[in-house]
């Protein structure tokens, strides 16, 4: 199901690529899990860091998933940290008490806020800033 | 026969609760005096009239109205509900129960949940009448 829902995540981040937005601060480099070698910051990587799954008893159609996605943002150790911050607060924006669009129709509902917006870091070569979204998904059987 | 797990566990209230269940609970208590004599060598005891009380917890459906969801239907307000609470097909128990405590639970960063209590509540004149069980009887 993390498929599913880190395809819906993609789909809401590029939806729209206009200045100012996510995709537009990170040049479109969005990706799952890691970043291909030798990618040029800035760049966005997400991961699912945790999932938790109810089930309900016999009669019921649904279960609900919970889950914890982790973004990371790295950008250029000489790039201003107002722009890295930038990008989060796009995020923000974007995520924070947000409905999406199931990728896949046996999902009804996939909703999202932030638990966590981080702080910017300088993690040797880069600037980075840690932020996790709580996903709540509803699937049908 | 076999062990079960609760995967295939229900709750059923006549026109109420259905399908978004996570667990249930039945407690069957009676209570029991002491009434050895003098010179009995062991304790001696009278038991009293069964009692069964317990719980329900779920989710809070959007289909669902509130109300019914938790036993306070406009039809059974003051009148029990019949309660069937089922362990896997075939394998249950009903009886006439009052919903006597629900506690709703919302939270922004998790589930909506719900939780309830109840305990029978029947004016059957025998036991077997007044709890009914497939299987277990």
């Amino acid at each position: 199901m993390s498929q599913v829902i880190l395809t819906t995540i993609y789909n809401k981040l590029t939806a729209v690529t206009t200045a100012g937005t996510v995709s537009n601060l990170v040049g479109g480099k969005i990706f799952q899990l890691e970043g291909p070698q030798g990618t040029v910051m800035p760049l966005l990587v997400y991961a699912i860091s945790n999932e938790d799954t109810t089930t309900f008893m016999s009669a019921a159609t649904q279960s609900m998933h919970t889950l914890d996605c982790a973004f990371t943002f790295y950008f250029k150790p000489d790039s201003s940290v107002v722009t890295a911050m930038a990008a989060e607060a796009a995020l923000f924006l974007l995520l924070h008490k947000a409905s999406m669009t199931p990728s896949d129709v046996s999902y009804s509902t996939v909703e999202s806020i932030c638990i966590s917006r981080g702080v910017p870091t300088i993690n040797v070569d880069s600037i980075v800033i840690d932020t996790t979204y709580r996903i709540f998904a509803t699937k049908q059987s | 026969m076999a062990g079960m797990s609760g995967v295939a566990g229900n709750v059923a209230m006549a026109g109420c609760i259905g399908g978004i269940i996570k667990s249930w609970t039945a407690n069957f208590t009676r209570a029991t005096t002491d009434i050895t004599g003098f010179t009995n060598a062991t304790r001696n005891r009278a038991i009293g009239i069964g009692d069964v009380t317990g719980s329900l917890t779920g989710s809070i459906d959007d289909s669902a109205l509130l109300m019914p969801l938790i036993g306070i239907a406009s039809t059974s307000a003051t009148s029990p509900v019949s309660l069937t609470l089922t362990a896997q097909g075939g394998n249950t128990i009903a009886f006439l129960a009052l919903i006597d405590s629900v506690t709703l639970g919302v939270a922004v960063d998790g589930e909506a949940t719900f939780s309830c209590n109840y305990a029978i509540a029947s004016t059957a004149t025998a036991y077997t009448s007044a709890i009914t069980t497939t299987v277990w009887a």
